[in-house]
C-alpha cells in the first residue's frame, strides 16, 4: 500500500488476508460507525459554519479507523480516555449520536447537559471515562482508572487516546512511567495524525516513530496503520490482552491523518501560511482514507457489495439528520443552572456575578 | 480522650480512615519511609498497593489521583513541599475542580491533597515558603487549614469524606502542639468557622498558624479590650455568616491571613465585610497579611515579610483608635 513518498508508510502493514477472519456482521458494523463518524463531522461543521451552536468543530475525519479499530477490541467494561479530538472514540463506544449533537449545541438533552461541548464529553454508561480539551490531562486519569482497576484486581482495561501533540506533554511521560514502574492495565494509544496544530510530528519528534519512546519505559510499543480498521483491531487486540493479562501497559501508535485543519477557525487564522500542502492532503484522501480502503479490502474479498454500502450510508445519512433535528429541537438550559452541580456536596454556596 | 501532638492527629486520621474504607489510597513521594511523618505504620498496615510511593512526577500522580477518585477511590494525594501545587494547577484546577461541572454531575472526585509542610518553616527560602491557599480557592477549590489539633484530625476526616476536592495544609509551626484529641473518628464540618476567644470589642478573623498569633494578641489586650478571635478554619467554603455576626457585635475588625496581600483571603473576607457590614464598622478594616513579597532565606527579610504578633498587636491597636 505505497503511496508516493509524502505519506511513506514505515508501521505494521495492513494484512490482506484478515478480512476473513471477521464477521460480516462486525465488518458491517466496523464501516456503519466510521461512516456515521465522518457524517457527524461534516454536520458538526454545517452547524458551526451556519452560526448555529456557540463552539468550533475538532474533526476527526481521516482518523475514523483507529478510533472504531480500537474501540471495537475493547470488552463493555472497558475503559477509555480521549482528547479534543473524540467524536470518533466517543459514537465507537456507543454514546448516543443524538445526545452527543445535543452537545455540540449546548442543549439541555447533551450528554453532559450541554456544559462541556462538543470537547469535553462524559459518558460513564459508555465507558466514555472522559475526553479533555487540555492536550495530555486526561491521560494521567486513564491511569488513575487503572490504578483502580489493579487494587480492586478486576478485569478491566482503560486505553488512553492521545495524539502525537501530547507524546511531548510532561504529565504523559510522567504517567508513562507510573504506568510501568507499577504495570497498570493500560494501553496508550496514539494517534499520530502527523501535526499538532501546524507543527510537524517529524519536527517535534526525534524518533523515527513515536512508539519508540515506550522502550524507554520498558513497555512493549508498535507502530500501525491507523488508515486500516483491520490492523488497528487486530493489534490494539493484542494489546489489549495484554494488558488485561497482567503484562502491564501497552504501547500502540497509529499512522493517520487529519483532513480538516485542527478546528474550524484555524483557516481563518492562517490565512496564507499554510503548514501542509493540497497535494499532501489529497494524497491522504485518495490513497489512504479509511472508509475508502475498508471497502475496497471487502468488496475484493467478496464479503460485501456496492449496494450493501449504499444501505448503510443511507441508514447513516436518516441517523444523522434526525440527530441534527433532535438538536434543533431540544432546550437549551436556563442560565440560572451554571451555579448548580458546580460541587458534589452542598458545602460551597457559589456566588453569583453580582450582589 | 488524650493530649496528642498536632502530628499525631493527621497520622490518626490518615490512619483510621484508611481504616474505615478500603478506597482510600494514599499517593505521594517518600509517603512508605513517611518522610514527613504524616504515614507512619501505614504501608505496614495497608500495603503498598494502598500506601504507594511515586517517584518525582507531581502532575503525573495528581492526575492518577483525579482518574482514582472519579473511578470511586478517595485518594490522598501528599505533597511534600508547599509550593507543589504552582507546578499541579493544571491537574487541581482545570480538571479536579472542573470535572464534576463539565460531566455534569456525572462524575465526583473525591481527592485530598495533603501539604504537610505548610506555611513558612523557616528558612527555606522563596521557593519553599509559600502559601497557595488564596490562588486555589480563587479558582473554587476547597481549602482546608487546620489551627489545632482537634481540628487537624477532624477537618482532614471531614476532607477525606468529602465528594468533592478538598486542599488540608498543616502548617509547619503548628506541627508539635499539643491539644485534646478524641481517640475515635469524629468530623469537624467543612465551612464552619470557630470562635477561639469571645470578645465584643474588636474580631480578629485568623486561619492556620496565626490563630494561635491573634489569641496571643487577644491575651495581651485583656483589660484594655475584649478581643474576638474567629479562627476560618476552612478558607472556603468561607463561613461568611460567623465573620458578619462577629463584626455586628464588634465594630472593628482585622482580618489576619498568611497568605499574600493581593488578591488574598483578607482582601476577600474585607470585601464582604464592607458590601455587607458597613454600617456595623466604627473602624476601617485593617489586614494583617504577609507582604507581597517572596520569602527569603535571610531571618530578618524573612521576619520582615510574613505577619506575626507584633504587627497583629498595631493592627488592633489601629482599630481601637482609628484615623480616618
Amino acid at each position: 500500500m505505497m503511496c508516493g513518498s509524502i505519506c511513506q508508510y514505515r508501521g505494521i502493514m495492513s494484512q490482506e488476508t484478515n478480512v476473513h477472519d471477521h464477521d460480516k456482521s462486525n465488518l458491517r458494523e466496523m464501516y456503519r460507525q466510521m461512516k456515521l463518524t465522518r457524517e457527524v463531522e461534516l454536520a458538526l461543521l454545517d452547524l458551526v459554519e451556519a452560526g448555529e451552536i456557540p463552539g468550533d468543530a475538532h474533526m476527526c475525519n481521516g482518523q475514523e479507523a483507529s478510533a472504531v479499530g480500537t474501540c471495537f477490541a475493547l470488552d463493555d467494561d472497558d475503559l477509555i480516555t480521549g482528547t479534543h479530538r473524540s467524536h470518533g472514540h466517543v459514537l465507537a463506544m456507543g454514546t448516543d449520536v443524538n445526545e452527543l449533537l445535543a452537545e455540540f449545541g449546548g442543549k439541555k438533552t447533551g450528554v453532559g447537559g450541554g456544559r462541556g461541548g462538543e470537547f469535553h464529553l462524559y459518558d460513564p454508561e459508555n465507558g466514555v471515562f472522559e475526553t479533555s480539551a487540555v492536550v495530555g490531562a486526561s491521560v494521567p486519569h486513564g491511569a488513575g482508572a487503572a490504578l483502580s482497576s489493579q487494587i480492586d484486581n478486576d478485569d478491566r482495561v482503560t486505553v488512553a487516546f492521545f495524539g502525537d501533540g501530547a507524546s511531548n506533554e510532561g504529565v504523559v511521560f510522567e504517567t508513562m512511567n507510573m504506568a510501568a514502574i507499577w504495570d497498570l492495565p493500560i494501553v496508550f494509544l496514539c494517534e499520530n495524525n502527523q501535526y499538532a496544530v501546524s507543527t510537524s510530528s517529524d519536527y517535534s519528534i526525534p524518533t523515527d516513530d513515536i512508539s519508540d519512546r515506550a522502550t524507554a519505559f520498558d513497555m512493549p510499543g508498535k507502530t500501525i496503520d491507523g488508515q486500516d480498521v483491520l490492523t488497528v483491531y487486530d493489534e490494539v487486540s493484542e494489546a489489549v490482552a495484554a494488558a488485561r493479562n497482567g503484562e502491564g501497559p501497552q504501547f500502540v501508535e497509529c499512522e493517520t491523518y487529519r483532513y480538516f485543519g485542527h478546528f474550524s477557525a484555524e483557516q481563518d487564522l492562517l490565512g496564507d501560511r499554510p503548514y501542509r500542502t493540497e497535494e499532501e492532503i489529497q494524497e491522504w484522501r485518495e490513497n489512504r482514507d479509511p472508509l475508502k480502503l475498508f471497502k475496497d479490502r471487502v468488496t475484493d474479498a467478496g464479503v460485501m457489495d456496492d449496494s450493501e454500502f449504499e444501505d448503510i450510508d443511507h441508514a447513516v445519512d436518516e441517523t444523522v439528520e434526525e440527530a441534527v433535528e433532535f438538536m434543533r429541537d431540544s432546550e437549551e438550559p436556563a442560565g440560572e443552572r451554571a451555579l448548580e452541580t458546580i460541587y458534589a456536596e452542598d458545602n460551597v454556596q457559589p456566588a453569583p456575578k453580582y450582589r | 480522650m488524650s493530649e496528642k501532638a498536632y502530628l499525631t492527629a493527621v497520622i490518626e486520621a490518615y490512619r483510621q480512615s484508611m481504616a474505615a474504607d478500603d478506597d482510600v489510597i494514599l499517593l505521594g513521594e517518600d509517603v512508605q519511609k513517611a518522610l514527613l511523618n504524616t504515614s507512619i505504620g501505614l504501608a505496614d498496615e495497608f500495603g503498598e498497593d494502598r500506601v504507594r510511593d511515586t517517584p518525582i512526577a507531581e502532575p503525573g500522580f495528581t492526575g492518577i489521583g483525579v482518574g482514582a477518585a472519579m473511578d470511586g477511590k478517595r485518594p490522598i494525594v501528599e505533597y511534600q513541599i508547599n509550593t507543589i501545587p504552582h507546578l499541579t494547577m493544571e491537574q487541581l484546577v482545570n480538571n479536579a475542580a472542573r470535572i464534576h461541572h463539565m460531566s455534569n454531575g456525572q462524575y465526583s472526585v473525591p481527592m485530598t491533597v495533603t501539604v504537610p509542610m505548610a506555611g513558612s518553616p523557616g528558612g527555606l527560602g522563596p521557593q519553599h515558603s509559600e502559601a497557595p491557599h488564596a490562588g486555589l480557592m480563587h479558582y473554587g477549590m476547597k481549602q482546608v487549614i487546620p489551627s489545632t489539633p482537634y481540628d487537624a484530625k477532624g477537618l482532614l476526616l471531614s476532607a477525606i469524606e468529602d465528594d468533592d476536592p478538598v486542599v488540608v495544609y498543616f502548617p509547619v509551626v503548628l506541627q508539635g502542639d499539643t491539644g485534646e484529641v478524641p481517640d475515635e473518628t469524629y468530623t469537624v464540618p467543612l465551612g464552619e468557622a470557630a470562635v477561639r476567644r469571645e470578645g465584643d470589642d474588636v474580631t480578629v478573623v485568623a486561619v492556620g498558624e496565626t490563630v494561635p498569633q491573634a489569641t496571643a494578641v487577644a491575651e495581651e489586650f485583656e483589660g484594655e479590650a475584649n478581643v474576638e478571635v474567629l479562627d476560618l478554619r476552612t478558607p472556603l467554603p468561607l463561613d461568611e455568616e460567623a465573620i458578619l455576626n462577629s463584626v455586628k457585635k464588634t465594630g472593628r475588625v482585622v482580618v489576619v491571613d498568611t497568605g499574600n496581600r493581593m488578591c488574598g483571603t483578607a482582601a476577600e473576607v474585607a470585601a464582604r465585610i464592607a458590601n455587607k457590614s458597613l454600617f456595623d464598622l466604627d473602624a476601617p478594616v485593617k489586614r494583617v497579611t504577609r507582604a507581597d513579597a517572596p520569602v527569603s532565606y535571610s531571618e530578618p527579610e524573612e521576619g520582615e515579610v510574613l505577619p506575626d504578633q507584633a504587627t497583629i498587636s498595631q493592627a488592633v491597636e489601629d482599630v481601637l483608635s482609628p484615623t480616618f
